[in-house]
């Protein structure tokens, strides 16, 4: 297990400080860029490979932004290292799969990384705590700025940045927030209001990005095309987006929590506490699902002794991998959901009883 | 390669999954890809989009000749239709009239307004370092191109 030492490193992007956080958990740009000088990965052997994850890691290695970091190459890695890494949202499902010739270049706070090999040459990101894709742009370009001085990078003057995949031709620019939207799914509105959306040129998916189930009312919105508008108009269209589903979302919460609803809720939400507090086996789907409603009681400001800091990471760290690289090995199932829930029961009342003083 | 759900139709959707610690790749026809529930394909996902986006566009134009496969890397028109990737830089020339029609009606322009690349620093000592990393890897063809632009400067 190389990347051990990760799990105690802070998630910047896991912590509650950044605007709207009570809705919006992360932000996140990514940059797909490709060298002009070679095949495609899909289209490229493995020497190709190898000379382009190469060039990309000597280039991180000069640039700013990356030199302090960890650059891992994922066939060195095992499996456990690999999901751990998904599940911090630092390389996909796709790189995880076919380690080969295949890396990943992360930065301090695991703010900046740069994928080598996945479907693009490079795919930059940068990912940060709440409602902030103005701000999260401005690094990823900035680091844009750093490998484009010392890379060839494909560019066509009319079509913009070539990609592997020509929905992500142009600006290569996929900006997306994860949205913790709760009090939606509890009204029943969860359906129409994410349908709306679409007329705002966003798309919808689950927390995992494609494919994945939908746990615990987490979803990521993202710009539905890549090519025509400018980064700065992409990234105004999500947040426009996404601060009409943090004012829905608002809404649905306090309507939740007022009148003769609001025991409903308090019941609901102190019961989820009661689960994480005392379950000795908990599965990742069913801890997700009391995190949610644990966490959007904190939002409330509601007093539990509990805070959302920890909720956030427990959110991560509650994860199959994550379990795993705890326990330093690889565990069958029912060992995780013990362990799982032994970390919750601790975390949850450690950090809570700094919460309420 | 047939659709592995029905084992009739051509596969058009090519997927793969992460569940626990095992990966599970599916290659679905489209109308299984519509069909599979929940976690097998995602419709809001772009690639689903393009690919049912130009398998409508077949279905509906008169199949013109495929113009000739990628002469750097051989990729065929038709397996760009088929898995949504193009196989390197050069298949945006090859394919420039088929591909100008698919991102005008993905993207709805053709008009990139965003960013360039910073373009590398043209010092001579810039230059003469990357020489020297070229030479050092055996990159020869690099190393050359290198070269002829020091020889500019």
């Amino acid at each position: 297990m190389l990347l051990h030492n990760m799990l105690s490193s802070k998630m910047g992007w896991a912590s509650p400080t950044g605007p709207r956080h009570e809705v919006v958990l992360s932000s996140r740009v990514r940059l797909a860029r490709n060298l002009s000088r070679h095949p495609f990965p899909a289209r490229a052997g493995k020497k190709v490979l190898a000379a382009v994850l190469s060039e990309a890691f000597s280039a991180a290695a000069r640039c700013p932004s990356l030199k302090e970091g960890a650059r891992i190459e994922l066939d060195e890695a095992d499996d456990v290292d690999r999901l751990f890494l998904v599940e911090r949202h630092l390389i996909s499902n796709l790189l995880a799969s076919q380690p080969v010739q295949r890396g990943v270049a992360v930065g301090e706070r695991d703010v900046l990384s740069l994928m080598v090999n996945e479907e693009d040459h490079l795919r930059l990101q940068a990912i940060d705590s709440g409602l902030a894709l103005k701000e999260v742009l401005t690094q990823a370009l900035k680091l844009d700025n750093e490998l484009g001085a010392s890379l060839d990078l494909a560019f066509h003057p009319e079509w913009g940045f070539l990609a592997a995949c020509p929905t992500n031709t142009g600006t290569g620019m996929r900006a997306s927030c994860l949205v913790h939207l709760i009090g939606l799914s509890l009204t029943g509105q969860i359906n129409s209001t994410l349908e709306e959306l679409s007329r705002h040129g966003v798309i919808t998916r689950g927390l995992y990005g494609e494919g994945t189930k939908v746990m615990g009312d987490f979803y990521q919105i993202s710009n539905a095309v890549a090519l025509g508008p400018t980064e700065e108009e992409l990234i105004a269209g999500v947040t426009t987006a996404v601060s009409r589903l943090v004012d829905a979302e608002s809404i649905a919460r306090r309507e939740l929590s007022t009148g003769s609803r609001k025991t409903h809720l308090e019941d609901l939400v102190y019961r989820s506490l009661a689960v994480l507090f005392s379950a000795r086996l908990i599965s990742y789907e069913e801890a997700m699902q009391h995190l949610s409603r644990v966490r959007m009681g904190l939002s409330l400001g509601w007093a539990m002794p509990a805070d959302l800091n920890a909720v956030n990471e427990l959110v991560v760290l509650a994860q199959p991998a994550h379990i795993q690289m705890l326990a330093g090995k690889a565990l069958e199932p029912q060992d995780r959901d013990f362990l799982r829930a032994t970390l919750l029961r601790r975390k949850l009342r450690r950090d809570g009883m700094e919460a309420l003083g | 390669m047939t659709c592995s759900r029905c084992g009739k139709n051509e596969a058009a959707v090519f997927y793969k999954q992460l569940t626990g610690n095992k990966i599970r790749e599916y290659h679905l026809c489209l109308d299984c890809a519509r069909a599979a529930e929940g976690a097998a394909v995602d419709a809001a996902s772009p690639l689903y989009s393009l690919l049912s986006m130009m398998v409508d566009q077949g279905l509906h134009q008169a199949p013109a000749a495929d113009p000739p496969p990628c002469p750097r890397c051989g990729l065929r028109y038709e397996e760009f239709q088929q898995g949504g990737l193009l196989g390197c830089t050069d298949c945006y020339q090859t394919f420039a009239p088929q591909l100008s029609a698919v991102l005008k009606k993905y993207h709805g322009s053709t008009k990139h307004a965003g960013r360039a690349p910073a373009r590398a620093p043209q010092s001579a000592e810039e230059l003469r370092r990357r020489l020297a990393e070229a030479v050092h890897k055996e990159d020869f063809e690099e190393a050359a191109r290198l070269r002829d632009l020091l020889r500019k400067l």
